[in-house]
């Protein structure tokens, strides 16, 4: 079946370039002023995992979880340096890269990364390009501001699409993806008026900041309206004994535990530091509350959409003034709002576990849920210092990620890779596709498992450490987070999905066929194209040969034979666990 | 079930009795492991969590209600405490009364339970939390073994459904209790569903949670497409040496061969006459679980355990606003699950309970609470020695001997010795309790069992 809208598609063979470069203001990013202050960071030796005195109730073949970094691979330490001028031998490779480095693949894209000659160009080079039409801008543009979408998250949605399918800007829109799995917020579940707006805002600070320092990235997600209606920091108030109330804890926790420094003591490599065979705490009640104490006084005026760019306003008289410590960091009695929280963010960002901390959750959403500690290392490394001094500086991260020898020759084993999210198995179809939206609003929802900005928790759509249970891969200890969306039900929903995109099911937006109908009258060569644009290759030719002998018999006499067996074809490959698991 | 799968039980089972130094209660073989529950299992019975995500807040959850109580609790947070006048209708006449005159009302949001509560077919657990041992302040203080990451959603969720030291835990106690009883089952597939995201409560050593959506197991039209509908089941269920392809495509066989069934089950289900709430995800879940234990004969099960959850219980601020529209939500969904298996004559066969993060604070922040520990926690199903509380009714303080500071409050009876209660009445020989919970051994054996069931 052809719907009007694919008839439409049909005849519109033109590029669809829709990144709105023309409206871009560059924004340099401070990198400077942020070298990393020394501090006395006391390490506590309280160890609970596996303490002795109840290792008895530990079953023998257990584990401690969600620090499965292998230890040995083929890659020795001397490999410091990511390879700077490496750069794809084949399409497969570009294809693969950008699917480690992109919301998804135009062919374009992999002919221009070829064109550059190394991984190292191309990145740089996506560096500068600037950021698309903010999410804010748009959404003034597009008049949500009016007063029936002052509750509205909807067209913050729709909007995010608008960045992540069609910016030229595909690596800063990953990198804010990947960004958007560890500071995570729920634009549904905020409590303030225009929603949309402090999550457009909130996007608008990661796309515009993904370049520059974690310092900057950390002291202005903590003071958007949208982290702060997300986590409570908006209207925290100091201790107040009339009213009996204390502090609320819940920003300077996740803080701590999701954003930054995790629950334990990390080497550079990403393992647990060990006291006696246990894990060390990074911190106990007693700091959070310590910490809860800085960040109090901060508010968000909420009655206007336009004050959603701002950060959060200061309340002098609700903070709290005495003395605040934690971590073993004390801020002196007196010392105000912003002053004590710029004590505390720098204190933070300098401690030691945030370097593999940061380096273990990218490596895990860009490129593999099992890195060696070789690897986890050199991306610390890179993290506590770009080569010029620096620490935090997100160009030199995503180097190290991106360009590492694990990254770009993975280890001949059997299970380097990762799941590919639903959402990049998505946007890795709508990029592919050139997806458009002919009335600029992206105004579709998609039946996805998971969804941008939309996770149930701060915990993230899955946690680290997850590993299905009872699978081969518990029992060598490794890890496997995005499965733990996987199950019973959401395979076939999926499928279910995927099989719709064929038939309009996000309409008003439309995907353009007309580059695969040309190739349909060979079913392997149709299958290669899909393989290689969708699915980086990823599909073996044993299993794209069963495709093409299952789908030659479609017959493709009429545009609507033709179509459907393009659609067949898309349908069967990202089906497959083969494009599923990105290795 | 395979020798592999089955060793691995045998394993577990074997080396936690040894290391919780009981005695094996039997020759150690898995055909006694089996036969011991299959012996018992001539009846049907089933066990549903229901899990409130977030950390409830217990102090407006069960309500202090005698006047020095209620002064208490309205001192320490009076921005938050609910009117005493509106908990009137509420308050809870136990068959025994608590010591010290102690009072409780339900919050009046959970009004729809008082029936149930009032027909003896519900209790409260007072004070219940994650433990290793029993703990006191004192002990507390001078450093005892703990649960890991108190006060942490993560890693108390897991701590509160498997009660193991490792803060991500493999199993939990639901799937424990699963493998020591599924053989009994037909389809033993369908042994420990899951009808929302995964949840560690249900997996196993050998039991797998299994997940049903709410609203059914379809299997997708793509897959009888008569074109490729073959190409497309072989790929999806391909074997792979890559072990996350194979984990992937092994869920997919799992799915398509137990969706089948359970759809021809459900096919050919009783029309249950209970009306449940509408747009409630809750009220859904515990429909499909309603429908699904209306199946269980057909598909030869008679041991079942289910999880569904309802999230939004993190209520850091407006709690006086949100928290009241979710255990409305929750009260009015297991009212009308409780009166399904009634309709279904299943009543006593089945056993309900809440579980949550954590509680929460006493003390409020500025319009919420912050991340607590114990909690209180409700039990239902016919065979629920209800209307009645379990466990000691905490002191209410802020610092005081019953809590951390700031209403936190220290557990006085643990999730071990809950789960050893509603494991007992489910069929699992007192020995193999520690099995299920291997800190059981840490409590003295007469107080292994709390006596609601």
């Amino acid at each position: 079946m052809t719907t009007d809208t694919e008839s439409t598609t049909l005849n519109c063979f033109q590029s669809v370039e829709q990144d709105e470069a023309a409206s871009i203001v560059h924004s340099p990013q401070p990198s400077g002023g942020l070298v990393a202050v020394k501090t006395a960071m006391g390490i506590a030796a309280i160890g609970s995992l596996a303490s002795a005195a109840h290792a008895s109730n530990l079953m023998k073949s257990r584990r401690p979880r969600g620090f499965s970094i292998h230890k040995s691979n083929s890659f020795a330490q001397k490999n410091t340096s990511a390879l700077a001028s490496v750069g794809p031998n084949t399409n497969k490779d570009a294809a693969r890269f950008l699917a480690q480095s992109t919301m998804g693949t135009k062919r374009s894209d992999i002919t221009k990364l070829i064109g550059f000659g190394s991984y190292a160009g191309w990145i740089t080079d996506q560096f500068l390009i600037p950021y698309p039409t903010l999410a804010v801008n748009s959404l003034f543009s597009q008049k949500f501001n009016t007063e029936t979408h002052r509750f509205d998250s909807v067209p913050f949605y729709q909007t995010n699409w608008r960045l992540m399918i069609t910016s030229s800007s595909q690596l800063r829109q990953r990198i804010v993806f990947a960004l958007s799995n560890i500071f995570v917020i729920n634009a549904d579940s905020l409590n303030i008026g225009w929603p949309a707006f402090a999550a457009g805002n909130f996007v608008d600070i990661l796309q515009v900041n993904v370049f520059g320092n974690f310092r900057t990235i950390l002291e202005k997600i903590t003071l958007s309206s949208a982290m702060g209606a997300y986590l409570n920091m908006r209207g925290n108030y100091k201790a107040d004994a009339s009213r009996k109330t204390e502090p609320d804890e819940n920003f300077a926790r996740e803080l701590l535990q999701l954003f930054t420094i995790g629950l334990y003591q990390l080497n550079q490599d990403g393992t647990p530091q060990l006291n006696n065979g246990n894990i060390i705490e990074t911190y106990t009640q007693k700091d959070i509350s310590g910490l809860a104490r800085v960040m109090t006084g901060w508010d968000c005026d909420d009655s206007k959409p336009e004050t959603h760019r701002l950060p959060m306003k200061h309340y002098s008289d609700r903070h709290e003034l005495g003395e605040k410590s934690f971590l073993g960091l004390t801020i002196q009695a007196g010392t105000n709002g912003p002053a004590s929280l710029e004590l505390a963010l720098n204190y933070i960002f300098n401690h030691p576990n945030v370097g593999p901390f940061l380096a273990l959750g990218l490596i895990r959403r860009l490129v593999t849920s099992n890195p060696s500690s070789a690897y986890v290392s050199r991306v610390s490394a890179a993290f506590n210092d770009n080569g010029a001094g620096i620490r935090g500086d997100m160009k030199a991260i995503i180097n190290a990620v991106l360009l590492d020898p694990e990254a770009i020759n993975p280890p001949s084993d059997n299970y380097t890779g990762k799941q590919r999210e639903e959402i990049l198995r998505f946007t890795a179809w709508a990029r592919a596709l050139q997806v458009r939206s002919p009335d600029q609003l992206w105004s579709f929802y998609i039946d996805l498992n998971q969804l941008p900005y939309r996770s149930r928790t701060v915990f993230n759509f899955f946690k680290p450490s997850y590993t299905p249970p009872q699978s081969q891969l518990a029992s060598q200890g490794l890890v496997a987070p995005e499965f733990q969306l996987t199950n019973e039900t959401n395979i076939f929903r999926y499928i279910n999905t995927i099989t719709g995109l064929g038939y309009g099911s996000i309409a008003p937006c439309i995907a353009n066929y007309s580059s695969l109908i040309s190739l349909v009258r060979d079913s392997k060569a149709l299958l290669d194209e899909i393989n290689l644009v969708i699915a980086a290759g990823q599909v073996s030719d044993s299993q794209i040969a069963e495709f093409a002998t299952a789908i030659n018999s479609l017959n493709t006499s009429d545009l609507n034979g033709k179509l459907d067996k393009v659609k067949a074809a898309i349908l069967l490959i990202m089906t497959s666990p083969e494009f599923i698991i990105l290795k | 079930m395979t020798d592999t799968v089955s060793r691995r039980a045998f394993l577990r089972y074997s080396s936690t009795l040894a290391a919780a130094g009981v005695a094996a209660p039997f020759a150690i073989n898995l055909a006694a492991i089996s036969e011991a529950a299959a012996a018992t299992a001539t009846d049907y019975k089933a066990i549903v969590c229901v899990f409130l995500q977030g950390g409830n807040d217990y102090a407006n959850t069960l309500v202090n209600y005698d006047s020095p109580s209620y002064n208490l609790y309205n001192g320490f947070r009076p921005n938050l405490a609910i009117d005493r006048a509106k908990l009137a209708p509420t308050l809870l006449k136990p068959r025994t009364a608590l010591p010290d005159n102690r009072q409780y009302a339900l919050a009046p949001s959970l009004a729809p339970l008082m029936p149930v509560f009032n027909t003896g077919k519900m209790a409260a657990l007072l004070n219940l939390g994650t433990l290793v041992q029993p703990t006191t302040k004192a002990q507390f203080n001078a450093g005892a073994p703990l649960p890991p990451k108190l006060f942490s959603h993560s890693d108390q969720v897991s701590f509160f459904q498997s009660s193991m030291q490792d803060a991500s835990a493999v199993d939990g106690w639901g799937g424990r209790m699963a493998d020591l009883l599924y053989s009994g089952n037909g389809q033993s597939v369908f042994t420990s569903l899951n009808l929302d995201q995964s949840a560690v409560f249900l997996t196993g050593a050998d039991v797998l949670q299994y997940a049903v959506s709410p609203y059914g197991a379809a299997i997708p039209d793509a897959l009888q497409y008569p074109v490729y509908k073959d190409a497309m089941r072989a790929s999806i269920t391909a074997n792979s040496t890559h072990l996350m392809e194979q984990q992937y495509s092994n869920t997919t066989k799992r799915a398509l061969d137990a969706n089948a069934t359970l759809n021809s089950a459900l096919a050919n289900a009783p029309v249950i006459p209970t009306q449940f709430p509408a747009n409630s995800y809750l009220s859904d879940q515990l429909k499909m679980v309603a429908k699904l234990i209306s199946v269980s004969a057909a598909l030869g099960l008679k041991r079942q355990i289910f999880y569904v959850q309802i999230g939004g219980f993190d209520n850091h601020d407006s709690l006086l606003t949100a928290q009241p529209k979710l255990l409305d939500e929750v009260a009015r969904s297991l009212r009308a699950f409780y009166n399904a298996t009634i309709a279904l004559n299943v009543a006593d066969k089945i056993t309900t309970f809440t579980g949550s993060d954590f509680g929460r604070t006493l003390i409020a922040n500025k319009d919420g609470s912050d991340h607590g520990w114990g909690s209180m926690h409700f039990v239902l199903g016919g065979a629920v020695k209800g209307k009645q509380f379990y466990g000691h009714a905490p002191v209410v303080a802020d610092d005081g001997p019953d809590d951390v500071g700031q209403g936190r409050l220290l557990p006085s009876t643990s999730i071990d010795q809950f789960a050893a209660t509603l494991a007992t009445w489910f069929g699992v020989a007192n020995g193999d309790l520690p099995y299920v919970m291997p800190n059981i051994s840490n409590w003295n054996q007469s107080d292994w069992n709390l006596g609601f069931l």
